[in-house]
C-alpha cells in the first residue's frame, strides 16, 4: 500500500482518515502550510528504526575497532563487552550480529536481542580470569567431583 | 536341598521387637531418581558450597533439580542460554554446549551435559553434567 499524503487542513477536515493511514505501516505524510512534510507512524514502528539506527551505529563502530586490533574497550562504543572476545570469537560475533541486524531490519526484535544477550553474557563470563581459563581450556575428566542436591 | 521358601526370613511374632528391619525413609521414598550425576569443576567446589547461603536453598535446590533431571530444557525458573563461540564448544564428543543459568537476582552458573559420557577407567555410559563455572557476584 502506497503512502497517502495528506494537507495540514486535512487534520480538521478529514480527521479519522488522516489517523488511519497514520496506523499503517506506511504512515501517513502531512503536508503543512510552510512545505514541511511530517510523518504520522504507529509509535512502536518508529522505536524499533530508532533500535535499528542505535544497534546499527554500534556494529560499525565495533566493527572498525576490531579492523584496527584494538584491545581498548572504549573503542568498541556500545558493544565494549566485545574487548573480552579474542580475534575469532569477535569476527563470529560481527557475523552473528549482521545476520541478526537483518532480522531487526525486518521487525524480528526479539531474534536480535537473543543474538547479542548471548554474545553480551558470553563476553561477561569471560571478563574473569579463573572463568576465562576454565571455559577455554582442555578439560580432563579429574577437575571434576560428584555433589549431592543441597540441603 | 535347601527351597528358596527357606531363605525368606519370615517376620517375628506380632508386637516382637525387629532390631534387624530397617526403618523407612522419612518423608516417603524421592519422586524420582535423578537422570544425570552432576558433578562440579574443583575449582569451582567452595563456591558451589556457598550458594545455599548466597543465593537460597530454594534456589540452589532449583538449579539442582533443574541439570539432575532436564539440563538441556529451558528451565521453569531462573533463564538460560547457550553461550558463544569458543566458549560455548562442547568439551568432549557427545557433549552439550554450554548453557549458562541464570539464578535470579543471585548469580550464574556454566555447564554442559552428556546422555552417554564416557568418562574415568570403566568407561560406562551414564547421563552426567559437569558445572564449569559458578559466578554468585551480583551483577
Amino acid at each position: 500500500m502506497a503512502q497517502l499524503l495528506f494537507q495540514s487542513s486535512d487534520l480538521q477536515k478529514h480527521r479519522r482518515k488522516v489517523l488511519d493511514a497514520g496506523r499503517t505501516d506506511e504512515g501517513a505524510v502531512v503536508r503543512d502550510t510552510d512545505g514541511t512534510t511530517l510523518l504520522l507512524l504507529p509509535k512502536v514502528l518508529h522505536d524499533g528504526l530508532e533500535v535499528m539506527v542505535e544497534m546499527t551505529q554500534g556494529f560499525l563502530v565495533a566493527a572498525a575497532a576490531i579492523d584496527r586490533d584494538s584491545t581498548r574497550a572504549s573503542e568498541f562504543g556500545s558493544f565494549a563487552w566485545m574487548v573480552f572476545l579474542d580475534a575469532d570469537d569477535r569476527k563470529e560475533c560481527l557475523f552473528d550480529l549482521r545476520d541478526a541486524l537483518a532480522l531487526l531490519a525486518n521487525g524480528n526484535r526479539s531474534a536480535f536481542e537473543d543474538v547479542l544477550e548471548a554474545w553480551r553474557i558470553t563476553a561477561t563470563e569471560l571478563s574473569d580470569e579463573l572463568r576465562r581459563t576454565v571455559l577455554l581450556g582442555k578439560l580432563q575428566d579429574d577437575d571434576f567431583e560428584e555433589v549431592d542436591r543441597p540441603v | 536341598m535347601i527351597s528358596k521358601k527357606s531363605t525368606v526370613r519370615s517376620d517375628p511374632s506380632p508386637g516382637g521387637y525387629r532390631p534387624y528391619v530397617s526403618a523407612r525413609r522419612p518423608g516417603g521414598k524421592p519422586s524420582k531418581k535423578p537422570g544425570f550425576r552432576v558433578l562440579v569443576h574443583r575449582k569451582y567446589l567452595p563456591i558451589w558450597n556457598e550458594i545455599p547461603e548466597r543465593a537460597g536453598l530454594e534456589n540452589a535446590q532449583q538449579f539442582y533439580d533443574h541439570v539432575a533431571y532436564t539440563p538441556g530444557v529451558i528451565p521453569s525458573v531462573g533463564s538460560s542460554v547457550i553461550l558463544k563461540g569458543k566458549a560455548g564448544k562442547p568439551m568432549k564428543p557427545g557433549y552439550s554446549r554450554t548453557m549458562h543459568y541464570s539464578i535470579t537476582g543471585a548469580g550464574r552458573i556454566n555447564y554442559q551435559w552428556s546422555r552417554k559420557a564416557k568418562d574415568g577407567a570403566k568407561g560406562d555410559a551414564h547421563p552426567v553434567v559437569k558445572i564449569l563455572t559458578i559466578n554468585l557476584d551480583s551483577h
